[in-house]
């Protein structure tokens, strides 16, 4: 059943970059700047997640796809249309979002993305602030009696294609001037049967990824994944560079996402503080003062309807990727500014 | 007053060419709305990812057209040792379906069923694992000192040679001349009807020099066996387990499409044929290789470039277990520069063109094969 999936997901994965170009033979609709509108006029908003990156978006035990990515998806969702299921999931692998961004095929990217200038400035994405800081480090056995990645000379190292892992990993060995050998491997599946199959020496990849495959695979005990980050790699998703309105709402849900936890709204409490507090930003936030819809295009009870659909940055984080998940990750860097972590919001009004 | 066909033709091409000016109308009308541009410029640019084996020098920092070209080198190597071994299995199942041993034969046809029924995507996983499965590099199995099979691999010691670009020339040379010597002796042979004696002599002559030759560079040679440095074996010859799986496994798959054929092709041939091979008093292995083969041969051809093509497209397949052939590293190219159009345009060309060089290399051997009037 899963080999099937695969099977159907690669084959799939393998026409897309070729289904994508083709794409661009098809009459051209007027979009300059109407994404935001097409997304209203149908309802409907689609969006790009990850084929099966645990905490981030996998299906979870009801078969519905769960994760951080896909409350980001869910909270556009219900702030442009009111509605979280109004979302078309697109799961696609790591080397083909941004071809799908740039061609249209989906309106929003949530997969687990590390923003870089390369992104930005020559494949036109743009991100939001961060949903997630990651950094990137290594998973090893524990029979290999590695104590640190400085240790790692001549090693055999599993890393994910189509991601930032392979620049960070050949950085990495060329400035303490090690020699290794990759083994390029296109989804977390083939990653993990080849990690845990004893194919690799070390598993290269973001702490929170690594830790996904490893409670994925059971024996938490038997690896290490190194603490310290080699490089930064904030996650963020992102829409494509040609609609400034889609762009407003989606870096503006994730600023509300943030600053409805530093106001202590909460999923549960949300439509009550919206009648009645009376804290002017809180007033403010939850549309009581009207305003920050307007200046956004949607209305006034943008935020009472994500919040009520996904709850705050904070309940998404620990659902998802703390304490209420299996990965059980510390808030750490993810934590609010407040508390010693680096998710801020600009002011909303 | 133009003929009904005539006028057809005509509506068919003006048809075609409107159909594909407005392809070509909506494909740039969609490039400049998205703001894309079409710019081989990257291949020039440098890299920054590693490659895990490849056949040239290639190490991040190098442009990208070199590390598509150690991509394309990877593909080509496992395309020519895949239709290799495909043809050898292929070859020897069939004609194992042929002896007319009741349990060979059934072998033969189970062997036929399994590999052309099972998809090849499923072949490659399995094989994939399998090779995964084997020993870590410490615990490797070695049955010969300097052998070494783990999961890292296949490892083997490499004969060291002082001066082997010297060596090699010599006997290419050597092997030329003799090659040489040959046909002119035969020539004369057809004249005179002997075997000329100084062409005798010469060829003695390149005999001698040649096992002196081999001789006194295997009295000079070093073994380079590899040894476990670290995680990893260092030295020696070795392929990788992505390559012996993708090797396999394509080998396996395209083997028993290769067997029909040559099984098909021979029984196609009249009864009559083998019958008077057997009166002139030819043993089966004789009948074989002098009659059926020879004729069974033209058959065989047309349907067996089919298959070599469809073993170089499934080279692609790799993506899936990690070999690093051309897709693979063009996938990781593209994502490191975006330039996704660019990319797999070169995939088409370089597929077509490969595609294309084999089907007329086969040409050439269907008309070595055709029938000759005498």
């Amino acid at each position: 059943m899963k080999l099937t999936g695969r099977i159907q997901g690669r084959a799939l994965g393998c026409l897309t970059a070729l289904a994508m170009v083709g794409a661009l033979f098809a009459p051209l609709e007027a979009q300059a700047g109407k994404v935001l509108d097409t997304i209203k006029q149908k309802g409907n908003l689609t969006c790009g997640v990850g084929q099966a990156v645990p905490g981030f978006s996998a299906p979870a035990t009801n078969g519905e796809l769960a994760g951080i990515d896909v409350d980001f998806c869910k909270a556009m969702a219900s702030a442009i249309l009111g509605d979280s299921n109004k979302v078309t999931y697109r799961q696609t692998s790591y080397s083909e979002r941004f071809v799908l961004l740039a061609s249209g095929e989906i309106d929003v990217l949530a997969h687990d993305t590390t923003t870089t200038l390369n992104r930005e400035g020559a494949q036109k994405a743009r991100f939001t602030s961060p949903n997630y800081f990651d950094g990137y480090t290594f998973m090893v056995p524990k029979s290999l009696g590695v104590e640190s990645p400085d240790q790692l000379a001549d090693a055999t190292v599993c890393i994910l294609q189509g991601s930032t892992f392979e620049v960070n990993t050949e950085n990495f060995f060329k400035s303490r001037g090690m020699k290794y050998t990759p083994l390029v491997l296109g989804t977390w599946e083939q990653l993990d049967a080849a990690f845990f199959g004893g194919r690799c020496d070390a598993f290269g990849g973001n702490y929170g990824n690594l830790a996904g495959s490893r409670v994925a695979h059971g024996n938490v005990d038997d690896y290490i994944i190194f603490p310290n980050f080699l490089t930064l790699e904030p996650y963020a998703p992102s829409v494509y560079g040609d609609d400034q309105d889609l762009f407003l709402v989606a870096r503006w849900v994730m600023f509300a996402m943030v600053e409805a936890e530093r106001l202590n709204i909460t999923q549960a409490n949300v439509k009550d503080l919206a009648a009645s507090s009376t804290d002017p930003e809180v007033q403010q936030l939850l549309g009581a003062k009207p305003g920050n819809g307007k200046d956004l295009g949607l209305s006034e009870d943008w935020v009472v309807n994500m919040v009520s659909a996904v709850g705050n940055y904070g309940e998404s984080f620990e659902r998802n990727l703390g304490k209420g998940s299996p990965l059980k990750l510390d808030r750490g860097l993810n934590d609010l500014w407040t508390k010693g972590g680096l998710m801020y919001a600009a002011p909303l009004r | 007053m133009i003929s009904r066909e005539r006028l057809q033709g005509v509506t068919f091409v003006v048809a075609a060419i409107a159909v594909l000016a407005w392809l070509s109308h909506n494909f740039s009308a969609n490039l400049v709305a998205k703001g894309i541009t079409i710019d081989f410029g990257f291949l020039k640019e440098a890299t920054s990812f590693p490659i895990g084996e490849s056949l040239i020098s290639y190490s991040s920092g190098d442009t990208y057209l070199r590390a598509l070209t150690a991509g394309l080198l990877n593909t080509i190597r496992l395309a020519i040792a895949g239709i290799a071994l495909a043809t050898v299995f292929g070859v020897v199942v069939g004609l194992t379906a042929r002896i007319g041993h009741p349990l060979l034969t059934r072998v033969a046809k189970v062997y036929v069923e399994f590999t052309r029924n099972v998809p090849l995507l499923l072949i490659l996983v399995v094989c994939a694992t399998v090779v995964r499965a084997l020993p870590g590099p410490r615990q490797a199995w070695t049955p010969l000192d300097g052998v070494m099979l783990s999961s890292r691999g296949l490892y083997l010691p490499l004969p060291l040679i002082e001066n082997g670009m010297a060596l090699l020339i010599a006997v290419v040379l050597l092997i030329a001349a003799a090659w040489a010597t040959m046909r002119l002796s035969l020539r004369g042979k057809n004249e005179t009807g002997v075997f000329p004696r100084t062409g005798k002599l010469a060829l003695s002559g390149c005999g001698v020099i040649l096992v002196g030759l081999c001789a006194w560079s295997v009295s000079t040679m070093t073994l380079d066996r590899p040894a476990l440095v670290g995680f990893n074996f260092r030295g020696g010859w070795s392929v990788t387990p992505e390559y012996l799986a993708m090797l396999f496994g394509l080998a396996f798959y395209t083997s028993g499409f290769i067997a029909e054929i040559v099984r098909g092709s021979l029984a196609a041939l009249p009864k009559g044929q083998s019958e008077a091979a057997s009166s002139l008093g030819l043993g089966s292995f004789l009948t074989l290789w002098l009659v059926l083969a020879p004729q069974a041969l033209r058959l065989m051809l047309p349907p067996l470039a089919n298959q070599y093509l469809n073993l170089i497209k499934n080279t692609t397949l790799a993506v899936l277990i990690g070999y690093p052939d051309l897709v693979s590293v063009g996938n990781t190219a593209l994502n490191q520069t975006g330039r996704a159009i660019e990319t797999v345009t070169i995939y088409l060309l370089i597929y077509l063109s490969l595609s294309l060089v084999t089907s007329v290399l086969i040409r050439q051997l269907e008309k070595r094969a055709q029938l000759v009037k005498l």
